[in-house]
């Protein structure tokens, strides 16, 4: 396995679960870059399966933490949600926003949902690497994304289509949507 | 937040990932920055790691084959014992065969133990694990979350079942099962080790954890179960020996990444904190002799007339005559003073002149006004009737120094005492009976009180044989009464104790009480209930009375040449079961921590030989393939 492959692999749920621990997006894409240098500096003293989701997630999360926690030291002022600061920095820029109600609704989930959407539509990676970065089944994270997504079309007050909530497995849904 | 109208985006993947795409850091720009970071680092962006199982895990995978450690491993928390995720770790266990049965065993004490690290976990004190790995709180909480959720209904169960004996009372028991228990634990901790599964600092945490556990399980259990120590100080052998063994065993393995000054700090307060519990079992707060003299003497004169004169009386009485013993003088001039300025309220208030007459600084003007009093009428008139209640014993010795009580009077006094004789089985009854003795050697009837020998006996029988404990071993921390009595009130309290030991005094013990067991009764119920009482050594006035009666009951005995067995204990605190229970526990999780310190030195030169035979080779280490 190469830098790049890992990189392709996590980036986005790593940036995901950074911004989610109250990280600007921009610091957190930073901090998830400094964690990939990081970990691939320190391969040596890594013991597990670099195929291996279950052993990289925690090793990653782990560098990420600390790298957070130092960064969170030297900024200790308590920063704004990542999603308002977005949202304000386009309506500064006068564009229109068509994600930013979406983006509002994100913002009102339970901690957990919030975490798990962030992670997991921010690169449309799999369920795989979010799980393993959270330390959970995939299941789990797969009954979270279901249950944000129910919140979201209710927040947004969006009608319901039968498959949305009949079929219950959303990843497979976007996963059709993806292709 | 504004609500979208019908016309809103409906919120299909597509339209989450486009709210989120702002923030979705360009894909080649964050590849180039990062292998350019490595490159300055000194290191080569294009080499490539070998992916597929390891040797270190192959021989884990060898350690899996193992039926005992596959078994246990369904059970032990492996997340926190590896950091990591194990070949094999998620075994489950179709069917419990014979060696399936020590990874049961070793459930209560991972129930336990468990328990320990939500709490460390919680404090967020072990930020790092010793051997230098970041642990991360929030993951440790997580590893915690998935073995309570995978394990929650055995370890409820396991805790159910430790509650439910300890209401039936064999703790003896109890903690036979959590002996065996931890036992097995240890002995699976170190097969794991010489798998090379679990790290050696991994060993010390847990093993640490496990003596923690067991410390602060000793010290919760310790004065629900009184009859299961033989005193107190075997109580502070245990605990001293399983928190050395913990200190020893967390601290084995923190030379390879010095703890910061924060997390020392919180370690610190933890223990401390710890320790301040442990101490604050009530034998090793009684109050000394020394502290209870101090306690009477200073007590405020100002404070006149206040309840608290009643207790001071006794402490007085019980002082006076252990100080006695021991050939010593209380000085009591400071209250002798208050009582010679305050004859009005002597005579006003009978409990007052009590407490003086008990303590022996009744003034003499104030024998006479109480001998004047209309009350003394009453009593000394042969044509009034004796009826309601006994009077009180200042008036009596009123009457008497002043000879004003005729032989049919005190006849008559005396007959009323025996008449009203309370029952064993009464609330106060000891406290009635000292006060009737009391009364009838005032009067001079010695004849009168060896004829009550038997009843006395009887009572004190009754109250202060068998179980000592309230109720239930629970009782520490629902209540201490008595379920089964007639009132919510404690049939054992200081009044009838203190007159327990008063009528001892005169009568001698019936041979069925055992005096140790009452002597450690006194000792344990002398601390002051509240923790920071006993460290400000706030004055508790009953509190000082019981430890004056321990001291009193010590003085006793001695002069009768059978002093307390507690004062001769050394051979029975060794021998105390918990006690040997806690050294052999110390000593195997020592043991595992020391074997596995030397597995890892052992390792590390492996790991270092191999590695200069690798440099001379000519490959790069840390790259399995590059």
């Amino acid at each position: 396995m190469r830098i790049d492959d890992l990189i392709h692999s996590w980036r986005g749920p790593l940036v995901g679960l950074i911004a989610s621990w109250g990280a600007p997006w921009r610091d957190a894409a930073e901090l998830a870059l400094d964690t990939f240098t990081e970990a691939w500096l320190s391969r040596a003293r890594f013991e597990g399966d670099f195929a291996d989701a279950r052993a990289v997630g925690p090793w990653l999360r782990g560098i990420a933490f600390r790298l957070h926690a130092s960064w969170y030291r030297r900024h200790r002022r308590a920063r704004v949600t990542p999603v308002e600061e977005a949202d304000e920095v386009v309506l500064e820029r006068g564009e229109r926003d068509p994600g930013a109600a979406v983006r509002t609704a994100i913002d009102r989930l339970p901690g957990p949902q919030r975490t798990a959407v962030l992670m997991h539509y921010l690169e449309e990676t799999s369920v795989r690497e979010t799980a393993a970065l959270l330390c959970v089944s995939e299941k789990v994270i797969e009954g979270r994304l279901y249950r944000a997504r129910r919140r979201l079309r209710e927040l947004l007050e969006v009608p319901m289509t039968t498959t949305d909530l009949t079929t219950g497995d959303g990843c497979a849904r976007d996963a059709e949507e993806r292709s | 937040m504004s609500r979208p109208g019908p016309g809103a985006p409906r919120v299909a993947g597509a339209g989450r990932r486009e709210a989120l795409a702002p923030f979705a850091p360009d894909g080649d720009h964050f590849v180039g920055e990062a292998r350019r970071r490595i490159a300055e680092a000194g290191d080569d962006p294009d080499a490539e790691v070998e992916t597929g199982p390891s040797a270190d895990e192959e021989q884990r995978s060898v350690a899996w084959r193992s039926p005992f450690l596959r078994r246990a491993a369904a059970l032990l928390p492996l997340g926190l014992l590896t950091k990591g995720a194990l070949p094999g770790a998620e075994v489950a266990v179709p069917k419990l065969g014979w060696k399936g049965l020590a990874a049961v065993l070793s459930l209560p004490a991972v129930s336990v133990v468990m328990l320990l690290f939500t709490f460390l976990s919680a404090l967020g004190a072990l930020r790092r694990t010793v051997d230098g790995d970041a642990l991360d709180p929030r993951e440790a909480r997580v590893e915690i979350n998935l073995w309570w959720w995978g394990h929650w209904w055995q370890a409820l169960l396991c805790l159910i079942g430790f509650a439910v004996l300890l209401r039936l009372h064999p703790v003896a028991a109890v903690v036979l099962v959590f002996v065996v228990s931890m036992v097995t634990l240890v002995v699976i901790l170190r097969h794991l080790d010489r798998y090379g599964v679990v790290s050696s600092a991994s060993v010390g945490r847990f093993a640490g954890g496990l003596l923690l556990a067991t410390a602060v399980g000793a010290t919760l259990i310790h004065e629900p179960s009184a009859q299961l120590w033989s005193g107190h100080w075997q109580h502070l052998g245990t605990v001293l020996v399983l928190w050395s063994g913990a200190a020893f065993c967390l601290l084995s393995g923190r030379e390879a990444v010095p703890w910061t000054w924060g997390e020392r700090i919180r370690v610190g307060a933890a223990t401390a904190l710890l320790l301040l519990f442990a101490l604050s079992i009530p034998g090793l707060r009684r109050p000394s002799l020394e502290r209870c003299v101090e306690v009477a003497e200073g007590f405020a004169a100002e404070e006149l007339g206040h309840r608290d004169w009643n207790e001071w009386g006794r402490l007085a009485r019980s002082l006076r005559e252990v100080v006695a013993r021991r050939g010593g003088q209380l000085d009591l001039s400071a209250q002798a003073a208050s009582f010679e300025a305050a004859t009005d309220d002597l005579c006003a208030k009978p409990a007052l002149a009590e407490a003086a007459f008990r303590a022996g600084l009744l003034p003499s003007e104030a024998l006479e006004r109480l001998g004047g009093s209309p009350e003394a009428l009453r009593l000394r008139d042969p044509e009034r009737r004796l009826s309601v209640g006994l009077p009180a014993a200042a008036l009596v010795e009123a009457l008497q120094r002043r000879e004003l009580l005729d032989e049919s009077r005190r006849e008559q006094l005396a007959r009323l005492a025996l008449e009203d004789w309370p029952d064993p089985r009464e609330f106060d009854c000891l406290e009635k009976m000292l006060q009737r003795v009391e009364l009838l050697e005032l009067l001079g009837h010695a004849p009168l009180i060896e004829a009550r020998r038997s009843e006395v006996e009887e009572a004190l029988r009754e109250l202060w044989t068998g179980d000592l404990d309230e109720s239930s071993p629970l009782a520490t921390f629902t209540s201490r009464v008595d379920p089964d009595g007639p009132s919510r009130f404690p049939r054992r309290h200081v009044g009838s104790a203190d007159a327990a030991l008063q009528l001892m005094l005169r009568y001698g013990a019936p041979g069925e009480i055992d005096l140790a067991r009452f002597a450690r009764w006194l000792d344990e119920h002398a601390a002051p209930e509240k923790l920071l009482d006993a460290l400000f050594q706030r004055a508790d006035l009953e509190g000082n009375l019981l430890a004056a009666d321990f001291h009193l009951l010590g003085a006793w005995l001695e002069d009768e040449g059978r002093p307390l067995p507690a004062r001769l204990l050394a051979l029975r605190q060794v021998a105390d079961p918990l006690l040997l229970g806690a050294i052999l526990l110390t000593a195997l999780c020592i043991q595992a921590t020391v074997s596995a310190a030397r597995n890892r030195r052992r390792a590390a030169a492996e790991r270092a030989r191999n590695a200069r035979e690798v440099e001379g080779s000519g490959v790069r280490p840390g790259s399995r393939k590059q």
